[in-house]
């Protein structure tokens, strides 16, 4: 009488080539998919920006953080107290800091120039609008045309 | 002597351990997730300010529209829309705040709907009635959010493709006219 063998059970092997070939694609498509120094805006933690459903892309430049009535600007990450913005006489931090403008101007080339001039606003939405005012108003005297406030894309709103 | 003729090694292959770097290539994936702040921002653009000359005498005087959002008391808000030209004229309308915010707390949380649904059918009117308007000014008081300019814009950008900020100096003066009223 003979006995059906059941063939052993062999172990799995498993495929580590194909899958460190993933998880190397994955890491790639991570890296790249982050978008790194386009806009180089260090947002607080803290800070609460407001909502936009405006769909117009951050542009590279100058840019300034106005968070608890502090601002800093990106050229020379200085921070500045708001309330010096609303003095008759510019305060020593600020005279150094628009010679730090100044140069920045002039060390841009001329086809940089117009963006050069941009200057992008992070503040926190719970801000006074006499705060942003007399902040913007400083550096558009400075030599910033354009004001481009950041906001958060506003993912409820409906788009055009 | 033997010295010389010395048999070389065969060389081996090493077994290269691929479960360490699994590992490290699986560590390294969860880091960059975790470490990634996925926000989505965009701008909101205030352009240079331009300087335009009329040179035709017969031509109508400009508009000028200016909108301003002002604190009327502690608890109201006034949104006036005012316009120059050959027919000058304002709308205003008052709102409670706490109509705009969903607790009266710190940390209350800006009813954006509740806004536009007051705001908006005053742009509106105005950008029929104007539709070829290409410009508009906005203040805001001093102690009104930079949230609501945000808000404003959006709603004015619709119908306006430039914006000017007026100071809050103007919006307050003409903020305390309105409460004398």
């Amino acid at each position: 009488m003979d006995f059906y063998k059941a063939p052993r059970r062999e172990g799995l092997d498993l495929q580590l080539t194909a899958m460190i070939d993933i998880f190397s694609i994955i890491i790639i498509f991570l890296i790249l998919g982050t978008v790194f120094g386009v806009v180089d805006i260090a947002i607080p933690p803290t800070m609460r920006l407001p909502q936009s459903v405006s769909t117009e892309v951050l542009e590279p430049g100058v840019s300034i953080v106005i968070h608890e009535d502090k601002v800093k600007l990106s050229i020379d990450d200085v921070e500045i107290d708001i309330e010096d913005f609303r003095a008759q006489k510019a305060s020593d931090l600020l005279e150094q800091q628009n010679k730090k403008i100044e140069e920045y101007f002039k060390s841009t080339k001329v086809e940089e120039r117009a963006s050069s001039k941009m200057m992008s606003v992070a503040a926190d939405m719970k801000l006074n609008y006499k705060d942003i005012f007399d902040v913007i108003k400083y550096y558009r005297k400075a030599g910033f045309e354009s004001i481009l406030f950041v906001a958060r894309v506003n993912e409820g709103a409906p788009r055009d | 002597m033997s010295d010389l003729f010395e048999i070389k090694r065969k060389r081996e292959f090493r077994n290269l351990n691929i479960v360490p770097i699994l590992d490290m290539f699986t560590t390294v994936i969860f880091f960059l997730l975790l470490s990634t702040t996925f926000i989505n921002l965009t701008k909101q653009t205030v352009p240079p300010s331009g300087v335009s000359t009329v040179t035709d005498p017969v031509a109508p005087p400009p508009l000028n529209p200016k909108i301003y959002l002002v604190n009327k008391s502690d608890q109201e808000f006034s949104f006036i829309i005012k316009w120059a030209g050959s027919k000058a004229g304002a709308k205003a309308v008052t709102f409670q705040r706490e109509d705009l915010f969903q607790a009266p707390s710190k940390n209350e949380m800006f009813n954006e709907l509740a806004f536009e649904e007051k705001v908006k059918p005053y742009l509106e009117k105005f950008k029929e009635s104007y539709p070829k308007q290409k410009s508009i000014q906005i203040g805001l008081g001093a102690d009104v959010e930079y949230m609501f300019l945000s808000k404003i814009m959006d709603m004015a950008i619709e119908f306006t493709p430039d914006v000017v900020l007026v100071s809050y100096n103007e919006a307050d003066a003409l903020g305390r006219a309105l409460a004398r009223r």
